[in-house]
């Protein structure tokens, strides 16, 4: 619990430090492991240094102890031979220093016979001091007897000392060289584990700047994805909103407002576009059915039963009358108008059209009296290409009517079908006036408006020739209107996919 | 799981492993160096403080420290003090001078422990010393060799009779094949009683059967180890009778073997010693010596301690504890042999 608040807290601390200060902070605290790891093997060398020290202690102290007791026994001697004050003095200062460093004496850390030897020792150099005390004494009282004695149970006790001094010593030296063999091989285990302790450490700070370092980089990399990805075109790519304090929370709070802002204007675009698209549909609807509309009441203006019954009936009363010209053209007629009234959805063949564009000749031929001649040149194999209806003898009508009624002479309307490339052209050109550039290319793009009072509807007829062709193939590129005729009047090619309307 | 929140899982579990790795180094280098110093401390301080771990300490006087059955003894002494307590030290160990018997009493005395055991002999010198260790308030008790005269508590050895019996089913033993004549050499410092228990002893046990023996006893200089072999050598080498030696001490024992040996005299004597080595355990496996009487050294050093543990707590001791003996010849050497 405690763990998961401090950490919580560390990690608020963190996100609301500048990236510098995080950076800081993190190879601050780095550091600051390795230079408490670096206190801590120092501080282990230096115990064991001082260890070293001590090892070689108590065989200084032996040899101090030593030379004490020879010094008190010098005194005793010089006063017992001269019985001088001085040495008096002198002796009893060095029996108090003889004590002190007697307390002095380290009665641990040694083997169990050291030990036993050093409290015998001890002892000893009690007795040591009692008997010259005793010695002294008798000295001082003159009694020769008792201080000789004395004196000389204190030389033997002095022998005994300093011998068992030195044997001590001995055996402390051995004891400290096998102590100073361990510590040697201790040290070097100091040393390598600590050459580990400070390898490991070192991987773990690795580790933990890594951390620091993840903390930092790993936003501005996910960051970097996003504005990849946005600049992919993915813009639903969700941006996670950091709530750090530090300039990387800055930067991905202003990427992910500044990606709502894009998404708005590019939906706002998009509605604008869609808008304006609806309305240049319904204007084209609306302009296609006023056309409809129109032709619609062309075809509207007679009645086409009555009419063919009309004329079959005309066509009998001239073959009852011996008229066979007046019955032929009546014919003509009557044919002309059963092509129109046929339920063929409107499509049909080009053989059919060529018919089509004989009777009308026919019907031309009586009302001109054979002043208008067509000259054909027709590929037989392409006659039953489909086309839509109605495409060749309006075109044929518009010479008629346009190029060649008013002119002086002979007209002559060309009539040729063939192949080119992929398509099928039917040309139709004539000898006479001819079309100005300006109503052509009016034509050609639609634009085309009858004139008051004309009521041909000629360019009407082409107009409507070319739309109908034009979404039968669904193509712009159906149509021709060539700027000079090799026969000097108006050429028109219409150019039929071969292979048939678009999918 | 979204590819982001895997990431950031990666990248949690990547610090937890962080902080723990990081965690547990520094614990386990804490409690390592913890450790290693402690470990290095027992190390150091591996040693007994005599003052925490025992009440009182008893010196032990022998008049050589190097001596087998001495060793022996006073491990045992030491073993049984360690149960009660008691710091058994082993006077003159670790002493780089060589000193005598008396000088080690001395020191003993000065040193000033709880209790002294002393392999005592009748000498005026150790009587006094023992008596001047009773006036400072240490109570004595002497083992192997008495000092009968003296203020001791008690004494932990062998009954001489005993002894001269065990010495006499050995004569018995060996003597078969031999004639009657016996010469006992015993160290001139023992007391006429001694003596004359040994004596009544042997005669007691070889005169039990058909034979009757001739026993001659002859008094060795046992001052020293040179003396010894000096007074053992010139008995031997002027002796012409004798059919079977006795010896009574462990230096005579030695001292003994090897001039018969000399003298080429092994094959034609049968042969007795005290206190057995490696040295007379090999003898008597090979038939060089016929057989040895032993003290049981470890119940000596035993009983030692248990006479002056009892007499400082009860303030009364038995004045005499005998200690036991037995008797190696081939029947039982193997024993022996197989033993350290």
């Amino acid at each position: 619990m405690a763990k998961s608040i401090f950490k919580s807290k560390f990690k608020k601390l963190t996100k609301q430090l500048s990236v510098n200060k995080q950076l800081s902070f993190a190879f601050a605290l780095t550091i600051a492991i390795i230079i408490m790891v670096n206190l801590l093997v120092f501080a282990i060398i230096d115990r064991e240094l001082e260890d070293h020290d001590e090892a070689y202690a108590s065989n200084k102290y032996n040899s101090k102890l030593s030379e004490e007791i020879k010094t008190v026994h010098d005194n005793l001697t010089e006063y017992v031979l001269t019985k001088s004050t001085g040495a008096m003095e002198n002796y009893y200062k060095d029996i108090e220093k003889l004590k002190d460093l007697v307390h002095e004496m380290n009665l641990s850390d040694n083997d169990e016979m050291i030990l036993g030897m050093q409290h015998d020792l001890v002892s000893m150099i009690d007795e040591y001091i009692s008997l010259t005390e005793k010695t002294v004494q008798s000295k001082r009282g003159r009694n020769v007897l008792k201080y000789k004695e004395s004196y000389e149970s204190a030389s033997k006790m002095e022998e005994y000392i300093l011998d068992y001094i030195y044997s001590i010593n001995v055996l402390q030296f051995q004891q400290n060289n096998d102590r100073y063999d361990v510590m040697k091989k201790s040290m070097h285990y100091l040393e390598i584990s600590s050459i580990i302790f400070i390898i490991l450490i070192t991987g773990c700070t690795f580790l933990l700047l890594q951390y620091f370092s993840l903390h930092i980089t790993v936003p501005i990399e996910k960051l970097a994805d996003n504005a990849i990805a946005i600049s992919e075109g993915n813009f639903d790519t969700e941006i996670a909103v950091s709530d750090r304090k530090d300039e990387i929370g800055v930067l991905s709070r202003t990427f992910s407002e500044m990606l709502v802002s894009i998404k708005d204007y590019m939906a706002r675009e998009k509605k604008n576009l869609e808008e304006q698209r609806d309305i240049r549909e319904r204007e084209l609807k609306m302009e296609a059915k006023a056309k409809d509309a129109e032709l619609k009441y062309f075809l509207s203006q007679t009645d086409p039963h009555f009419l063919f019954n009309t004329l079959n009936a005309g066509m009998q009363l001239a073959m009852l009358e011996g008229a066979s010209k007046t019955s032929s053209y009546i014919g003509n007629v009557a044919k002309f108008f059963r092509y129109n009234l046929k339920k063929d959805n409107g499509v049909t063949n080009i053989e059919d059209e060529l018919k089509l564009v004989d009777y009308y000749m026919a019907i031309l031929d009586v009302r001109f009296g054979g002043e208008i001649k067509l000259v054909k040149d027709i590929d037989e194999s392409l006659l039953y290409t489909e086309v839509p209806k109605m495409i060749i003898q309006p075109l044929i009508e518009n010479s008629v009517n346009h190029g060649i009624r008013n002119m002086e002479g002979k007209g002559v309307i060309y009539l040729s079908i063939y192949k080119e490339a992929d398509k099928v052209i039917i040309s139709v050109s004539d000898n006479g006036e001819g079309m100005s550039s300006e109503i052509r290319e009016k034509i050609l793009d639609g634009t085309y408006k009858k004139p008051e009072g004309d009521n041909n509807g000629n360019g009407v007829g082409l107009i409507n020739i070319i739309s109908r062709l034009r979404l039968f193939y669904n193509s712009d590129d159906v149509v021709d209107i060539a700027e000079k005729c090799e026969y000097g009047g108006f050429e028109m090619n219409l150019k039929i996919p071969e292979k048939g309307p678009r999918e | 799981m979204s590819k982001e929140s895997k990431g950031k899982n990666n990248k949690n579990r990547l610090s937890k492993v962080a902080y723990l790795i990081l965690g547990l180094i520094l614990l386990i280098a804490g409690v390592g160096m913890t450790v290693y110093r402690i470990y290095f401390l027992r190390t150091r301080m591996n040693s007994t403080d005599v003052s925490k771990d025992y009440n009182s300490t008893y010196v032990f006087v022998v008049s050589d420290i190097d001596d087998e059955f001495m060793r022996e003894a006073y491990y045992a002494a030491k073993e049984a003090g360690k149960e009660k307590g008691v710091y058994v030290e082993l006077m003159g160990n670790g002493l780089r001078g060589s000193y005598n018997k008396i000088d080690y009493l001395t020191m003993a005395i000065a040193s000033k422990p709880d209790g002294i055991i002393v392999e005592a002999d009748e000498s005026p010198e150790i009587k006094n010393l023992i008596n001047d260790a009773k006036s400072a308030g240490i109570p004595v008790v002497t083992m192997l060799v008495d000092s009968s005269d003296s203020e001791r508590k008690a004494f932990i050895g062998p009954n001489y009779y005993d002894l001269g019996k065990m010495y006499g089913t050995g004569v018995y033993n060996v003597g078969s094949s031999v004639g009657i004549n016996v010469t006992v050499l015993i160290p001139e410092n023992m007391s006429e009683a001694n003596r004359n228990n040994i004596y009544q002893g042997i005669l007691a046990e070889a005169n039990a059967g058909p034979k009757t023996y001739s026993i001659d006893m002859k008094l060795v200089n046992c001052k020293s180890m040179l003396t010894t072999e000096e007074d053992v050598r010139n008995i031997i080498y002027n002796d012409k009778e004798t059919n079977i030696f006795i010896a009574t001490n462990p230096d005579i024992t030695t001292c003994t073997y090897q001039a018969l040996i000399d003298y080429n005299k092994i094959s034609s004597v049968k042969y007795i010693g005290y206190y057995k080595n490696a040295s007379v355990i090999k003898g008597i496996s090979t038939g060089a010596v016929d057989a040895t009487v032993i003290l049981d050294s470890e119940d000596m050093g035993n009983q030692c301690v248990q006479a002056l543990y009892e007499y400082i707590n009860n303030n009364y001791v038995s004045s005499y504890i005998p200690t036991g003996i037995s008797l190696i010849d081939k029947s039982n050497v193997e024993n022996y042999l197989t033993d350290k």
